[in-house]
Order: structure tokens, then sequence, then C-alpha cells
């Protein structure tokens, strides 16, 4: 479709059946998706930066999307009686449960993250256990979901992620206060008024919840979470959360699309087709590199 | 804003309790310097008068009058004690004016001190640990115009440093405030009491933590007077 053929379907002047159809069932949910997608896993990275105190956590780092995997597998390859995004949001949900008890245990960040990397470790292990006695079918199915793509959102699944946009970012934006104060450290924001338990807790509850979410409609996202805020913050002043949240976003919707397009144009060329993991790592992984190369003489 | 503990047990749960006051009064105003050995119990009992570490058993309530009230109004209780921890954070990439809002007027606290003013738009991990401290220090004076609580404020600080901030607590004495600060360094203590006028010292007093007991020593107005007491209680 071109452009303005694009532009009539989107706006219910499609010159053909066909074009409604594609713009309604295939592009606008697939689009819609990688938006909200992009907006969702940015603010989790930065989120999870914020609450660890550390640049390179994210939903992916520790583990929290191999826990969503694991609900997935349990659902789909041993074929338990519950949905995936059921499963994808309780796993997502008992993994960040385990590392908010090792984050407490542990003084250093470092050891918090070393710690969700065990687990994500010890949870991917289970996953390659049940896959390798799963049945064929049912094999192709997870491993397909594994590889992440926009593109299976149906309408419905797109809208319901827009929700949780308007969900979390409006959260973000109200306990900003809570956030800046986290940064300079746990027990002096406790003393400026921020409620350790409370914060832990709608934490714990809005990640699980929009990491299920989203990893059940488009699989375990790589990179998003932990790169986007690190764009942001290449090109960005501002580092309130207040001031940040629409930042972040933007970056995180043009990384998501950037990511997408490029996985369409594999597909549209008829070569090989690139999954959206790995198109994601690809850009992902040069950031965060980037990251550690100027963060050597001081992250710890 | 007077603080007034009562029958307090300060320790951890399940050991034994670090310092038993049975009645401490500290009276508004005036710099309050606790000096204690590592591990004596000054940090445990900064963290519970702050009301981030629970008291084992007892009270304690901040009075004014007639009127007094314990930490279990959070919002309350932080608008009279502020915290300053002894290390400046580190790699914090908010931006001073963003550290100094979280609490009131950047340009306020520019007032207080205003060797703030150029660093304001500065992130916080551009600064000095001298200087990030002292940031730390106005964005307490601006949580609280009454009591600033500090718990080894001065460790990591060369003695240029700790001048500004001794600077920045006796202006906070003199403006109405009261500080509280917890450290072990004596002779920072005598130096930075050195550099206070004379009534701000009238006021202020040192408290010797030993033996799970505090013990209350006036500076006054002569600080050979106090040294001379500071012998005496050390050595005795």
């Amino acid at each position: 479709m071109s452009p303005p053929e694009v532009l009539r379907a989107a706006t219910g002047r499609a010159s053909s059946e066909l074009h409604e159809v594609v713009m309604h069932t295939v592009r606008l949910p697939r689009t819609l998706a990688a938006a909200a997608s992009g907006m969702l896993l940015a603010w989790l990275g930065l989120l999870m930066q914020t609450w660890f105190r550390n640049p390179l956590a994210g939903p992916g780092v520790l583990g929290i999307t191999s826990g969503g995997s694991l609900g997935v597998a349990l659902a789909v390859l041993l074929g338990w009686g519950m949905p995936t995004w059921l499963g994808a949001s309780l796993g997502c949900l008992a993994v960040l449960l385990l590392i908010g008890m090792g984050a407490r245990r542990f003084a250093s960040p470092v050891t918090t993250l070393v710690f969700g990397l065990m687990i994500s470790y010890a949870v991917s292990a289970a996953v390659t256990v049940l896959e390798s006695s799963a049945s064929a079918e049912s094999l192709q199915t997870f491993v397909f979901w594994g590889m992440g793509t926009f593109g299976k959102a149906t309408l419905w699944q797109a809208t319901t992620l827009l929700g949780l946009v308007v969900v979390l970012g409006s959260w973000m934006r109200w306990r900003s206060a809570w956030l800046d104060a986290w940064l300079l450290g746990e027990e002096l924001a406790q003393t400026m008024g921020v409620s350790r338990t409370q914060m832990n807790r709608e934490i714990l509850l809005l990640t699980g919840l929009v990491l299920g979410w989203v990893t059940s409609v488009c699989g375990p996202l790589a990179f998003l979470g932990l790169a986007v805020p690190h764009v942001y913050k290449f090109f960005h002043v501002e580092r309130s959360h207040r001031d940040s949240v629409m930042g972040v976003a933007a970056w995180g919707v043009v990384l998501a699309l950037m990511a997408d397009g490029l996985v369409r144009w594999t597909d549209a060329d008829g070569g090989a087709h690139w999954p959206l993991n790995a198109v994601l790592a690809m850009l992902g992984a040069p950031v965060v590199v980037s990251v550690l190369w100027k963060r050597t003489h001081d992250w710890s | 804003m007077n603080l007034k503990l009562q029958h307090a047990q300060i320790g951890h749960a399940g050991h034994p309790p670090l310092l038993e006051l049975d009645s401490w009064f500290l009276e508004a105003g005036g710099l309050h310097v606790i000096l204690g050995s590592n591990g004596a119990g000054k940090s445990t009992l900064l963290r519970s008068i702050l009301g981030i570490h629970p008291l084992l058993s007892g009270s304690f309530a901040l009075e004014a009058g007639s009127r007094h009230w314990g930490p279990e109004n959070r919002a309350n209780w932080i608008k009279h004690l502020a915290f300053v921890p002894s290390t400046p954070p580190q790699q914090v990439g908010l931006t001073v004016r963003e550290v100094l809002e979280l609490s009131g007027d950047a340009s306020e606290a520019a007032r207080l001190n205003p060797r703030l003013e150029p660093w304001l738009n500065f992130r916080l991990s551009q600064l000095s640990d001298g200087q990030a401290q002292q940031v730390m220090v106005a964005r307490a004076m601006l949580q609280s115009r009454h009591w600033v609580v500090l718990d080894e404020p001065t460790a990591f600080l060369d003695v240029a440093a700790q001048r500004d901030m001794w600077a920045m607590l006796s202006r906070h004495v003199e403006e109405g405030g009261s500080v509280l600060m917890a450290t072990h360094d004596l002779r920072g203590v005598q130096r930075g009491l050195a550099s206070t006028t004379p009534e701000v010292r009238s006021k202020s007093s040192i408290m010797l933590l030993r033996n799970r007991v505090i013990q209350s020593i006036p500076v006054g107005a002569s600080l050979e007077e106090l040294e001379l007491e500071l012998e005496r209680a050390l050595g005795g």
C-alpha cells in the first residue's frame, strides 16, 4: 500500500475492501502494539534502573522477562489450562518478588543484578527442560513466540496495551517525586516521605502486570527496556522522572517502530526473515556497550 | 520544637539494646553533637529518631509548648526533621536544582548558601563530595526549618569542605533551627565549634555516648572549659 492509500484506509475511506482489511487487521494493530510496547518497556527499563539505582538494570537483565517465558511455557508446552497472558504475568511477578527479596538482602545493586542473572539462567534451564519434552506442534508455537513479534497482536490486544500506557505513564508522573528521591538513597528517601513498602508494592504489581501482558502479546522482548533510557540520556538533559517520562516514551516508540520496520523490510524482501528479538539485540547491544564503555571507571 | 525520648531502648531486634535512655531531652536551637566510637549506636539512635528504624521500646516525640507529636504522622514528622547521610549520593544524574526542588525552592537554598548558585545546573554527580554534601545539607534545610540530623557528615570531607559545612550549620541555628549531629571526630567538632559564634555555642551541647548511656556536656562560651570537661569525662 502506498502512503496515500494508508492514509485513506486509516481514516475509513479505503479505495478497496482489501486495503481496509489490511489496514484494520494487520497494519493498525501491529503499529499500535509496537508503539505501545516501546513506551511500556522503555518506562519499565527506567523504573528498574531507578529502583535498583543501577544503569544496567532492565526487565530482561533481571530475569523478569524469562519468568514470563516460563509462565508461557507452562501454559503452552505443558498445556496448563491457563491463558498465556496470565502465565506470563504470574511468571514475571514471581521472579520480580524473588528479585525484590534479593534486593533487600544484598546491599550492593551489582549483587542484585548477578542474582537476577542467576535466576534468569535457572528459569531458562527450566524452560529448556519443558521444551525438550514438548510436542513438536506446541514447541513450534513456543519457539516462534520466543522470537518476538508485534505482528500477532489483535486490535483488541493493541488497545489494551495502550490502556496500560495510560496507567503506567500516569503512575510514573504521579510518583515522580518518590522516584527522584529514591535515586538519592533508600534511607534518605524514607526521611523525605517515601514509603518504601508502598512503593515496592506498586512497582512489583505494575511491572508484573505490564511486562506480563506485553510479553504474552509480543513475546519476551530483549533490550528495549535496558537500552531506551540510555538513548534518552544521550540526547536529553532532564533527569527528573516528571520531566523525562515523555522523552523516554518517545524514544521507546521510535526504537520499537524502527525495529519493526526492519523486520517488515526483511519480510517484504522475500529473503531471510529477521526475528524481532534479533533486530532488537542488534540495535540495543551497541547502546549498552557504549554505556559500559563510558562508565567503566565509575559503575559499581 | 524540643525533642524528647522517654524510656527508650534503641537497638536491633533480637540483640541486647545498644542504648537505654530513660529520659533524654534536646532543647530546640543550638548544635548538638553526639560523640561516640564506631558501633556505639550513634547511627541507630539517629535512624530511630528519624523514624526509619523502630525503637525496641519506649517513645519519642517533638514538643512545642503544650503540643507534641510522634513519628506516626510521617507527613508532619518529616517537616520537622530532615536527614543528611554520611556519604553524598553517588552517580546521581539529577541536577543540583532538581535535588533541591524535591524539598523546596532552589533559590531559597542559594540564599542560604550563595556558593550553591553557580552549581544549580550541574549534575550532583559532577560535584566533588564536599560540594555535593553542601547541597545535601541545603536540601535538608529546605525540608525542615527545625531539626537537621546529620550522620558523620564530615567523614569524607577535607578541612575546607568541613569548614563550609559548619558555616551552613551555624547559619541554620542562627535562623532558628536546630542541629543534631553524630560523629566520632572530636577534633573536627572542636574546630567546627570554634568557628561558630559565641551565641550559637551557648545553646550547643556535646553528648558522649558510652556504655549504653548518654552524658551531656554543655559547650558554653569557653572552648578551653569544654576541653577540660571533655578530658575529665573521657578520662573518667
